[in-house]
Order: C-alpha cells, then structure tokens, then sequence
C-alpha cells in the first residue's frame, strides 16, 4: 500500500464517493491528505450517505458542503443529492458551481435553489458531460453564448422550463445523446401547449409524467423512445427509420405517429394504451426486425376485434420474446390462434391474465404448440385478495392443467409469478 | 536491379531508333513501317518481362518480412517477460488491452519478448487471465460482472500488485475495479481502523492532526 502512487489513491477516494467517508480516509497518512485534495475527482453529499446530515440545519449543511468542496482542488463529478433539504440559499450554491467551474464533467444537484439561480449560466459548461437537475427552474437559455458542446446525457426532473428554453437548451448541445424529462412543469407562453424538440444526435428519450397538447420531436438518429405516465393530444416523432426501442407505458394520447420510422425497430413494448389495432397494425407492420413484442395491459378500440397472432408471427419473423396478456372479453380471447403457423424463434413467452379461466389454459397450450424452441414460460397472475371459491377452484384446475401440460415439453423453463 | 532493367530497356530501344532512324534514311515508305512495326511488339514484350520481373521480387520481399505472418489465419503472438524471468505468450489482441504494450507495438519496440519489470509472474498471469476474458466476452455484460466479482476475492497484497500492475500497464478497467474494491473496503472505517486494514504508518504530528480535526469538525465528532 506504501508504493501505490498518489493517483491511484486518489482513484480510490474518488470511488469512496461520500464526502464524509472521503475525510476520514484523507485523515490516514499525508499521501492519502495530498490525494484527497489534488487528485480527488468525485465527491457527493447524499442524504443517504450519513444519517446524521438529516438533523444538521441548511445553514450548517451549505457551510459542510461549501468547506469540504473548497478543499479540494480537480473536482469532476459533484453530486448535491440531498432529499430532505428545502431549500439551499443562492450565494453557497454560486459558489460551488464557480469553484468547480473548470474541471466539473458530471453534475447531479437536485435542491431548489432561493431565489433562483440561472445554473445553466454559473455551471461549467466548456466540458461538461452529464447534467442532472431536479427542483429547479431553468428560465433565459441564451443558446449563442451558453453552449455545452460535451453534453451527452440531460436529466430534468420536477423541474419549471418553458418549451421554448428547452428546445433551445437542445440546440445549444450539439452532442446530447440521452434526454430524460420527468414530471415537467412546462411553461406555455400560448393557450396551445406544444413542445417541439429537435436534435440529431439525440438516441434515447425518456418522458414521463408529462402533460401537454401537442408533443413533436424531431430526431435523426433516435433509437430509444420510452414514454411513460404521460397525457399527450398528438405525439409525432419525425426520424429517418433508426428507432429500435419503442416503449409506451400508461399513456394516453389520441394521435400517436411515429412516421415511417418502423423498420428498424427491434423492441415494442406497450402497456395499459388503447389503441386501435390496425392503426398500430399498419404503424409497426413494416418492422421486420422485431425482436420483443409486449403487449401488456392493452384495450382495443373496438370491443369486437380480435387479433389473430398468425399476423403477428407473419409480419415479424424474427420474434423471439414474445408477451401477451389478455383482457377477459366476451368469449373469445383478444389473441386469435386461428390457422396453423409455427412461432419459429420464440425463446421466451410471457403470458398473464388478469381472471383466471379455462380459456387461459388452452391459450397458453395451443401457444406453446406453435413454439418450436421455446426455453422460458413465464405466467403472470393477479390474484385479488378475497378469493371467492370459484377463484380458488380455477385456480387449483389451472395447476393441475399446468403440470400435465409441462410434462410434454421437459426442455421449457417455467416461472410463476403472481400479484 | 530494376533500375537496370529499364536503363537497358531504353538503351536498347533508343539504339532501335537510331537504327530506324538510319533506316529511314536510307529507303523509306514500306520497308521502314514494316522495321517500325517490329519494334512495337518487342519494346511491349520488354515492358511485360519487366513488369513480371518486378512483381515477382515484390512478392518475394513481402514474404520474408513479418507482416505477412499477420495476413495468415493465427493470431500474432506477443511475449512479455515477468521481472522475474518468466515468459508468457498472449495473443496480440489481449496484450492490446493495456495501453502502455499498446503504445509499444505500434511504436514498433515490440519484436521481440516485452520485459515488464515491475510485475512479477504470479501477478502478470492474474492480469493475462483478466485481459483474456474481457476480449474474449466483450458483449456479456452480466457474464463479465459475474467473473469480475469472482476475479476480485483476493487477498489484500494480491490486490495492491494488481493495482501496481494495471497501474504500470496502463489498464484502465482493471484499475477501476481494484480501486473500487478498495474503496468498498474503506467504507464505514474511521481512520485507525483503515490503518490497521493497510498498514499505512501514520506519519502526521500531532499538530497536523489537530489541524485536520479543525478543519472538518463536523467528520470526527
């Protein structure tokens, strides 16, 4: 440990992470005091760090964080993450982001700030690489002098910005690769709320718990598009075919388009969405590359239609997860097993129900027919609380019909998991 | 030996113009096409044994030199000498994983066995296994975070030659790793405890100690 070279410790400290534990290793031997001042990258103030931060006043937190930051000397990644915090005031806060201005690459801060700072205006920005804000406001992003031309990765949580100052916080980061926004407070300056963001380099966005009238996202090299929580009127999505992962989650939105951008895709995953089948028939139809199809949770527009899962395995070949669970509907299920198809690459079949019937049963049996070399068998339940007899009876024949249905297929794993 | 052919080569086709050119001083009209018509073809085949020549001392060249062994179907093997004399031979992409040989080879120091010569064998051979399964497995995330977990029940001096190692060699996943499993071994110790843990002599007067616990005082009450 005597010849580790003061770099090294100070890698090691910097992985320590918690501002506390970092001082008392830095009270070790002198080496390890010159690491932890010029050789420390990477320091967080967590609540979840040291119990005692939680009885400490704000006052005597900013002065902790303000001393412990000044003591340092090439920070690079600041994490300010403090739950139980109302409030920091702005002059420690201008402070730190001063200090740190010309090294810091990662910053997590998530504490309101009174008054209000521009932070996008005091924080490094010449090498800044992750930015993650909550609790905060964001108001006056002047993009032709406030660029952040490393900026990879975008995280707003609970923060007020208006549409316009983050479609131009976009433009000013010419490299952003992830953008999450959650829960929003979008400021309209127009009786219409409508967001329009675009960005070429973008690849993942995630929004969630989002309300607004009219979302449009123009995004060239997207692949990632998860939404989640959201009410939306119209969501369009403008990209040139390179979307792989489709992820809608609880969402409500009356027009969903996601433009002729199907044929890459590799994941759709949707839950708890009505939706019309055809229209997402014809949206999703051309992806010939699909990999893992979830439809979870899904209601269907028009109460008689029945999708036969022989399109399904027609249009999309290369399907080798497949999820489906099912609404009980009048007698028939939602996913018609009509015709004699085979699914060919299906490893892993995930299916669930919300009321168990011998419908289920023959279901999943006339499914795992059609499966040539499924591996995993995966059974959602919902089991509701007061368990009436004839639940309990269904439940016991769907065990039984279980059993003697795996014993033809020895090879398939199967997993029960119930809620 | 190319040069000399061509020099012959124009020597003999100027010495064909002078003659032609003698030639046509002397009769003209269908004679002298029918010489000049011989020399075309000739002065080609000369060119055409040139070439061939040529081509066939460039290929003799190219095979004795040892970047053809690269264009073979068996991967280049690089050989790195422990401080303590031993020897181990690893394929040139796992070598490639540690920045400092990489620099070595493409700065073309690295024809014959490598010396490393602060790593001793036993540590150089946890490294080569460590490199070897992170070329081998680069897409499985989990199967590597399980192997890194495995890799890192060691004991502690082991640990402290990894980091020495990685450190020299410039291996920068390595070092992460030995440093994080430091750093998770720090965690919760007050400073005497992290002495005893790494033997690290504590070399502060008892005036410096006093200055550190007034700096921070909010660390050590």
């Amino acid at each position: 440990m005597e010849c580790l070279p003061v770099e090294v410790i100070g890698n090691i400290l910097s992985r320590l992470g918690a501002a506390r534990d970092v001082l008392i290793a830095s009270a070790t031997c002198r080496k390890w005091r010159e690491a932890s001042k010029n050789h420390l990258h990477a320091l967080r103030f967590s609540s979840n760090d040291w119990p005692v931060y939680h009885d400490l006043t704000t006052t005597k937190l900013e002065i902790i964080i303000t001393q412990t930051i000044f003591q340092t000397n090439a920070l690079q990644c600041l994490s300010i993450i403090m739950d139980d915090v109302d409030e920091f005031s702005a002059a420690p806060v201008i402070a730190w982001l001063m200090y740190t201005r010309d090294t810091l690459r990662q910053l997590h801060y998530n504490v309101t700030t009174t008054p209000n700072i521009n932070i996008l205006e005091k924080c490094s920005r010449h090498k800044l690489e992750v930015l993650r804000l909550a609790h905060n406001t964001i108001t006056g992003v002047e993009p032709t002098y406030q660029k952040f031309p490393c900026l990879r990765l975008l995280a707003l949580s609970y923060v007020s910005i208006s549409a316009l100052d983050l479609s131009l916080l976009l433009t000013a980061c010419p490299k952003i690769e992830v953008l999450t926004l959650v829960s929003l407070d979008v400021v309209m300056s127009d009786p219409q709320a409508t967001m329009e963001l675009s960005s070429n380099s973008l690849k993942d966005i995630n929004v969630e718990a989002i309300s607004l009238d009219k979302f449009i996202l123009e995004a060239d090299s997207l692949e990632k598009l998860h939404l989640k929580d959201c009410t939306l009127e119209v969501f369009e999505l403008v990209c040139k075919g390179s979307l792989k992962l489709l992820r809608i989650d609880d969402v409500s939105v009356i027009h969903l388009d996601i433009g002729e951008s199907a044929e890459n895709l590799e994941v759709v995953d949707v839950g708890n969405f009505t939706i019309m089948w055809a229209k997402f028939h014809h949206m999703i139809s051309k992806s010939s590359k699909l990999r893992r199809l979830r439809l979870w949770g899904v209601v269907f527009d028009d109460d008689d239609e029945i999708v036969e899962i022989e399109t399904i395995s027609a249009c999309f070949p290369l399907l080798s997860h497949l999820s489906l669970s099912y609404d009980l509907r009048e007698a028939a299920l939602q996913y018609g097993l009509q015709g004699s198809f085979q699914l060919e690459n299906i490893v892993v079949l995930e299916l669930g129900w919300t009321v168990i019937t011998d419908l289920f049963s023959h279901w999943v049996a006339g499914l795992l027919e059609r499966c040539t070399i499924l591996r995993k068998l995966v059974i959602y339940g919902i089991v509701s609380e007061t368990k009436t007899p004839e639940e309990c009876h269904a439940l016991a024949n769907f065990s039984s019909f279980m059993i003697k249905l795996m014993r033809k297929y020895p090879d398939v794993e199967v997993q029960f998991i119930y809620e | 030996m190319l040069y000399a052919i061509f020099g012959v080569q124009t020597f003999l086709q100027r010495d064909l113009e002078l003659r032609n050119l003698s030639l046509f001083n002397r009769r003209k009209g269908f004679s002298y096409l029918f010489q000049k018509s011989l020399l075309f073809p000739f002065s080609i085949s000369f060119f055409l044994s040139q070439g061939f020549i040529y081509l066939f001392l460039l290929s003799s060249r190219k095979s004795s030199s040892p970047a053809a062994i690269m264009s073979s179907s068996s991967p280049k093997m690089i050989t790195l000498q422990s401080s303590d004399g031993e020897t181990f031979e690893v394929e040139e992409a796992v070598a490639m994983e540690s920045r400092t040989i990489k620099h070595m080879i493409e700065d073309d120091c690295a024809n014959s066995s490598i010396p490393i010569p602060n790593v001793t064998s036993n540590t150089l051979t946890k490294v080569i296994e460590y490199c070897k399964k992170h070329v081998e497995a680069k897409s499985d995330e989990e199967g590597l975070k399980s192997f890194d977990a495995e890799f890192m029940k060691i004991d502690k001096d082991t640990l402290y030659d990894l980091l020495m190692a990685s450190n020299y060699l410039d291996i920068k996943s390595l070092l992460d790793l030995g440093c994080q499993t430091v750093a998770d071994k720090i965690k919760g110790k007050n400073p005497e405890e992290i002495r005893k843990e790494f033997g690290i002599k504590n070399d502060f007067t008892p005036e410096e100690e006093e200055e550190i616990r007034k700096e921070s005082p909010w660390v050590f009450d």
